[in-house]
């Protein structure tokens, strides 16, 4: 989950002196941004759907473990298998053990943030398998041993001088790098290759149907779909929150994911799955409706069986600290439907990118879910990393209070002794202070004089101690040398 | 060993009973969406808008033969020998597969071996067809989507595989929305274990948010509407 | 959450508030009182100042130091405890606190959770009570400048304030006012963010002040200090000849200077 080993501070250091990578956030989320803009602009019942939306997921989530169990039944019905992964190492030994089980030397891979959340590549590289990242952005993550640094767009922080670098490095040559639709051309050539000689694909999951036992992943490139099609196994990834009930619910949420997170009406590929290919060999269950299935048998016969697909389908459906929110603060950050567009709207995340957050989900989303799975002791300083504009709240397309969660996590942080003991000094006498006016009249005279001390023309350069990193970065104004309260008792009033 | 599942719903039980419903929450579910949108009245032109849009090319065509005219001539622009195809009766258009054989292409049928080696050896084979052709269960014109139910016959490497993709579909076929089809196919998912909602050509703007088309999936999608 | 109140607009026409008036207002910027108070005047408003108050507890509160924000809540509500009277604040952020925190802060304390809910159902931004209570858009001010307006977060998503300021602005007789890029967009202050990451902070003060710049005007104005004083920090360090003012200021103006 951890993308990086350095420090918060460093990271955030790093990213603000970066010129480049501020030209490619600010293009980036712009881009973004106003692509949701005219989407939403353009879509009429955005606000109904939006409110009908939460209320789905919010329903889900608190009866999750009915619609699981549901779920599961149902994907056993179609011949598919669930497997229940309660940790990240239980996740990646469950697919570990799926790939030894079917002798899996090679695997290609479509986006899943779960993956990235448990550190999947890795350990099946350490298990034997030969993971190829096909979704554009994440292979070039891959090629780069870089992490992704968005949610939905991995390498935003990159520009095609970077990518060109790293295609050269795989072979290309100048014709192949000339201009971006070379490079896809490239890219796709290469990644073809791949696709049509591996052994399992692994998917994630945008949603899981319980009604159905039916898994939606919403792609653009295709590689969702060949990763699901031609392997013989596919393995799909989801988060346990995933869920909504009903194919139904399903139309609500797909009427939102694209065009929150960028303007797009659905995105190119919307692929709902139900099982494995039906008539093949283990699978079991309800048969198509057309064509005589029964006496034929399933193996090789042409006219029972669809004509591909996946023979096996394994579901791990990962919790990885997603329960132990449920009946809490943080439950709410459990209905994201990972659009990114709180990252996009996010001043903070616009400033500093996604690997200033050193987490697999960063800007607002993750300053909530990190901490909220992992615990606060070492991702302090995400919810801190704020300056609860609510920026992220307006644009969710299903109305979490991202700012409300932060400030409970900011609490948590105060209980656990996490935060400065400066600033926690500092507000407690705020507080003893304010609570006596009298004493509180009289710090003020006493700030007044001491700030009239330092400051040249009403203005100081340097705070003392802590409080200059308020002037590092720009003047602080001297108390006035009488308060309004004192003004106003002098006029009698 | 550890049960994964026991200890899952465990926690989720435990911590459910624990707390109060999450922000909104309600234990009834919240029903269906309750559209106020007017149904729109001329579904083929809002489709073709929406298609248009996506950068696909759609061709209208008023019967079997003009449609099969239509996809024979773009198999000769494209210059291709051989198509991928669904079988004949789920074309959408009768006569079309028998007049493809007779203009002397090569129909590959969509049919993925389940075995390893014989499966890797057909994907070869069939890796430099250059136009896949299919029909569709609907059409959906608020989004200009094509949704595809695979089955016997109705292979997904069709509309997935070749760099070209052409699909045939009914006007009559054409429905409002994908909550409508969802209404009209309430039991979908047992019609086949792959839906998908084909929207325009395959793209990315991964790269500085640049839009290209064709990354994975068919960069070229023709849709011809018959009737 | 974009209500302005907790409760609904008082039925007659107030004659007197009692104005918060706000610990950095009290202490950095007192004009910015006596305008508030010299406007409400003008419009037969009594304006009365209740002696105790000191600080509202946003600072506290935003840190996740809530026993702190708690206390000065209870001592507000205290303060305050005219139920008659409406509450005037001329900042966003202390009146999201009044109107929306401290409620839920107090909840389960028995002997403040309905004062606090009642105060809050009595509490206006300044810029709310003129132009949604009072009914007023035009007060009467005039001006020359050239006046970019920042519309500070709390006040426009957490009190929906899309409106009003704007409406009042735009009365001003003289006044130019000139569109402000990427306006909606947080300045950086965010309490003690502003200490605590004070990069990022300082990272996105120079984009509005960039934004500023850009605009042309020589005046900004908002209708909360705490991003007043960020943004004049800023542009006095740099030395900027562009003023901050806060709305009440440039609504006081009755003659031209």
């Amino acid at each position: 989950m951890t993308s990086s080993p350095l420090n918060f501070y460093t990271r955030v250091d790093r990213a603000l002196r970066d010129p480049a990578l501020g030209a490619a956030m600010e293009r980036a989320t712009k881009k973004l941004v106003s692509g949701r803009e005219a989407g939403m602009a353009a879509f009429p019942e955005a606000d109904a759907v939006r409110d009908h939306a939460r209320r789905i997921r919010a329903h889900t989530i608190g009866k999750l473990g009915h619609y699981l169990r549901q779920f599961e039944t149902a994907v056993h019905a179609r011949g598919g298998h669930v497997h229940w992964a309660e940790t990240a190492e239980q996740a990646v030994a469950i697919v570990a053990e799926i790939a030894s089980q079917h002798g899996v030397r090679t695997a290609v891979k479509s986006k899943s943030m779960v993956s990235e959340e448990i550190d999947l590549n890795a350990a099946l590289a350490r298990a034997g398998v030969d993971v190829l990242e096909t979704d554009l952005g994440e292979f070039i993550v891959q090629v780069d041993k870089d992490h992704p640094s968005h949610i939905v767009a991995p390498i935003i922080h990159k520009n095609r001088h970077d990518i060109a670098k790293s295609f050269r490095g795989l072979g290309a040559t100048d014709d192949d790098v000339i201009d971006v639709p070379q490079m896809t051309a490239f890219a796709r050539r290469l990644l073809r290759a791949g696709f049509l000689k591996a052994d399992m694909g692994i998917s994630g999951g945008n949603f899981g149907v319980a009604e159905t036992g039916s898994l939606c992943i919403c792609t653009n490139e295709g590689n969702g779909r060949l990763t699901t099609t031609l392997p013989r196994v596919h393995v799909a990834l989801m988060g346990i929150e995933r869920l909504v009930p009903t194919l139904s619910d399903l139309d609500v949420m797909l009427q939102l994911l694209g065009r929150s997170a960028t303007g797009q009406k659905l995105t190119v590929y919307t692929n709902i799955i139900s099982g494995p290919r039906r008539g093949a060999q283990g699978a079991t269950g309800a048969t198509g409706a057309t064509g005589a299935q029964g006496a034929q048998g399933a193996q090789g016969a042409q006219g029972a069986a669809e004509s591909d697909g996946p023979e096996h389908l394994h579901i791990v459906l990962v919790d990885n600290g997603r329960s132990g929110l449920l009946g809490g603060e943080l439950a709410e950050i459990l209905y994201c439907i990972r659009c990114g567009a709180c990252l996009n709207a996010c001043p903070v995340y616009q400033q500093v990118g996604g690997h200033a957050y050193g987490s697999v989900y960063p800007g607002p989303v993750g300053a909530v879910l990190t901490p909220g799975l992992r615990g606060l002791a070492g991702w302090e300083e995400l919810p801190q990393a704020s300056s609860l504009c609510g920026a992220c709240r307006e644009i969710c397309p299903v109305r979490i209070d991202i700012p409300r969660m932060l400030l409970s996590l900011r609490a948590e942080s105060t209980r656990l002794r996490l935060t400065p003991a400066w600033a926690t000094f500092g507000l407690w006498l705020l507080g003893r202070l304010a609570v006596r006016p009298r004493a509180f009249r009289g710090a003020q005279r006493l700030a007044a004089r001491a700030t009239r001390l330092l400051a040249r023309d009403g203005w100081i350069r340097k705070l003392p101690g802590h409080l200059s990193a308020w002037t590092r970065q720009r003047d602080f104004p001297a108390f006035a040398s009488e308060t309004f309260m004192q003004r106003w008792e002098r006029r009698g009033r | 060993m550890t049960d994964g599942r026991f200890n899952v719903l465990s926690t989720i039980d435990r911590q459910l009973r624990r707390g109060t419903l999450p922000p909104s929450g309600s234990l009834q579910h919240p029903g269906g969406f309750a559209s106020r949108q007017a149904a729109p009245v001329d579904l083929v032109a809002q489709i073709t808008r929406e298609l248009e849009a996506l950068a696909v090319t759609v061709h209208h065509e008023a019967d079997d033969r003009a449609a099969t005219a239509r996809v024979l001539a773009l198999f000769d622009e494209r210059g291709a020998s051989r198509v991928l195809a669904w079988d004949p009766e789920w074309l959408n258009c009768p006569g079309l597969s028998n007049a493809i054989d007779a203009h002397g292409i090569g129909r590959e049928p969509c049919w993925l071996p389940a075995g390893a080696s014989e499966r890797r050896a057909r994907l070869a084979a069939i890796d430099d067809v250059r136009v896949g052709l299919t029909g569709a269960l609907a059409g959906l014109a608020d989004t200009g989507s094509l949704a595809l139910v695979s089955g016997p016959g109705r292979g997904r490497i069709a509309s997935l595989l070749p760099p070209v993709h052409v699909a045939v579909l009914r006007a009559d076929q054409i429905v409002p929305s994908f909550g409508a089809f969802l209404a009209a196919h309430p039991h979908v998912a047992d019609e086949g274990s792959n839906l998908v909602l084909i929207t325009g050509p395959s793209r990315t703007a991964d790269i500085e948010m640049t839009l290209t088309r064709g990354v994975h999936g068919p960069g070229h999608v023709h849709v011809v509407i018959i009737g | 959450m974009s209500h302005t109140t907790a409760g609904a607009a008082p039925a007659a026409r107030p004659t007197r508030v009692q104005l918060l008036v706000t610990c950095l207002v009290d202490s950095l910027f007192p004009d910015v009182g006596f305008s508030v108070v010299n406007v409400l005047e003008r419009l037969g408003i009594a304006v009365e100042v209740p002696v105790g108050q000191t600080c509202c507890g946003q600072p506290a509160f935003n840190a996740g130091s809530f026993d702190d924000a708690r206390a000065m809540a209870r001592h507000l509500v205290d303060v305050f405890d005219r139920g008659d009277v409406p509450v005037v604040i001329p900042s966003g952020s202390c009146g999201d606190m009044v109107i929306h925190q401290a409620p839920a802060l107090l909840a389960d304390d028995p002997a403040y959770a309905e004062r606090a809910r009642q105060l809050a159902a009595r509490t206006y931004e300044f810029t709310a009570f003129l132009v949604d209570v009072l009914g007023v858009s035009d007060v009467g001010a005039v001006g020359h400048q050239r006046i970019a307006y920042h519309p500070a977060c709390h006040g426009l998503r957490g009190l929906g304030l899309e409106r009003q300021p704007g409406v009042l602005l735009d009365a001003v007789a003289g006044i130019e006012r000139c569109p402000l890029d990427e306006e909606a967009t947080c300045c950086g202050f965010g309490g003690l963010f502003s200490v605590k990451m004070s990069d990022i902070s300082g990272s996105l003060l120079s984009r509005k002040i960039a934004c500023i710049e850009r605009s042309g005007a020589d005046t900004v104005v908002a209708t909360d200090v705490s991003c007043l004083m960020h943004i004049a920090g800023g542009l006095h360090r740099k030395g900027s000849p562009v003023r901050v003012k806060h709305l009440a200021e440039v609504l006081a103006v009755r003659e031209p200077r």
